[in-house]
């Protein structure tokens, strides 16, 4: 089995064993979707009310749609949040919250090249493993049919640690984009338990 | 037809859509909103399952190259729109929307569609949802053929609705028809056939696509 499916197996358990940490909480499940990726998406309330754990799990497309490499990468992230103000309508209530964590993963990080011609557009360096912070920020909206959209934004400052394919040396570097994808909107659309 | 057409197509119908966004808060049966004018964001993934390609060129040499391909064919691609939901009365909305969608390997574009929509119930309920949709569209890269694309479709979905004021999530399946001319790679050299030397050129694929559409 190669490192990038042992990843994924890794962090699906992670992600799997959270779930059932969350047991007798308030909890959300969905999709997430955004310009990164697609995945799955998990909301954890305290008995409070007032922090909710988000633990997202998704495939990394960077290259995939711009036709730069046939690679998908794969994400875990979690990040502890406190609900910093709530608003609410007859129809709905909102949360704004912010929080910090980490994440990881086995992605491509960003090259140049994305206007040039080809071959210099496609991906030249290996994917490789991240391990990053994780700040996020979003805004958080119940409707009344067991429905929450969520719509954060995450920034990623950490390493990207690959191996080079010319002489298999390991190679660690800033993850770029961690810092890029902070322009990236992350939409969940959650189901309330 | 030129590469402006779509902007045209898409501002023209803009401007007839917005008088008509003072008809939004009309109110209908019970006191609930019967027209409105909603804001659509709307993105999902498509899988083309079947294409035909006919191609008909000179060679540098003077001679005819012809070659056709029809059958199964399975590439993935991924779209998201935006643009504005009409509701027009209990049971139908048009749809008009622009954004970005792949159609095949290396054939993007930026298409402007219009969808009518046929509600079971209505636009402010829980409702299934039928439509058609018809667009056109330029391709993102460029191409020697700067032709239009066109795309037609048909599906149906579900329409739940989130708040008594519109906002609403659809769930959406649709068979998606599109028309494409793809560059052709010169067999004696490296790059692709000049435009002059194309004689037909006419590509057609066939997509399942899946969708969720916020309205609000």
């Amino acid at each position: 089995m190669n490192l990038h499916l042992r990843t994924a197996l890794v962090l699906s358990c992670l992600f799997l064993s959270c779930i059932a940490s969350a047991q007798g909480r308030s909890v959300c499940a969905g999709l997430l979707c955004s310009p990164k990726g697609a995945g799955l998406s998990l909301q954890v309330d305290s008995p409070s009310g007032s922090e909710v754990e988000i633990l997202n799990l998704y495939a990394d497309v960077y290259g995939l749609p711009s036709e730069r490499t046939k690679d998908v990468g794969i994400v875990l992230s979690y990040t502890h949040n406190y609900i910093l103000k709530m608003f609410s309508t007859p129809d709905v209530s909102a949360a704004l919250h912010s929080g910090v964590g980490a994440t990881c993963g086995y992605v491509h990080d960003y090259e140049k090249g994305v206007f040039s011609k080809s071959p210099a557009r496609f991906l030249e360096k290996n994917m490789g493993g991240i391990f990053c912070l994780c700040i996020n920020a979003g805004l958080s909206v119940d409707f009344e049919r067991n429905l929450t959209i969520d719509l954060s934004y995450s920034f990623n400052p950490g390493l990207h640690i690959r191996t080079e394919s010319s002489n298999n040396s390991l190679r660690v570097s800033l993850y770029k984009l961690g810092f890029y994808y902070l322009l990236a909107p992350q939409l969940s659309l959650l189901y309330r338990f | 037809m030129n590469r402006a057409f779509p902007y045209k197509l898409f501002l023209t119908l803009l401007l007839c859509l917005l008088p008509l966004s003072g008809r939004c808060g009309e109110a209908g049966e019970n006191g609930a909103r019967a027209a409105g004018l909603h804001p659509r964001l709307e993105w999902g993934i498509g899988e083309t399952f079947y294409r035909y390609h006919s191609y008909n060129f000179d060679s540098q040499e003077g001679y005819r190259i012809r070659g056709e391909f029809k059958g199964a064919d399975f590439f993935t691609n991924a779209e998201v729109y935006a643009g504005v939901d009409w509701v027009m009365g209990k049971h139908f909305s048009t749809s008009a929307t622009a954004g970005l969608c792949g159609i095949y390997r290396h054939s993007r574009c930026i298409p402007v569609n219009i969808r009518i929509n046929y509600y079971t119930s209505s636009f402010y309920n829980d409702s299934a949802v039928v439509f058609l949709q018809a667009g056109t569209g330029i391709k993102t890269r460029a191409s020697v053929q700067k032709n239009a694309l066109f795309l037609v479709a048909a599906g149906g979905g579900y329409h739940f609705s989130l708040t008594r004021s519109g906002t609403a999530l659809d769930l959406l399946l649709r068979v998606q028809g599109s028309s494409d001319h793809p560059d052709l790679v010169n067999p004696e050299s490296s790059g692709t056939v000049e435009k002059r030397n194309i004689r037909k050129n006419d590509a057609y694929y066939c997509a399942l696509n899946f969708s969720i559409a916020l309205s609000f």
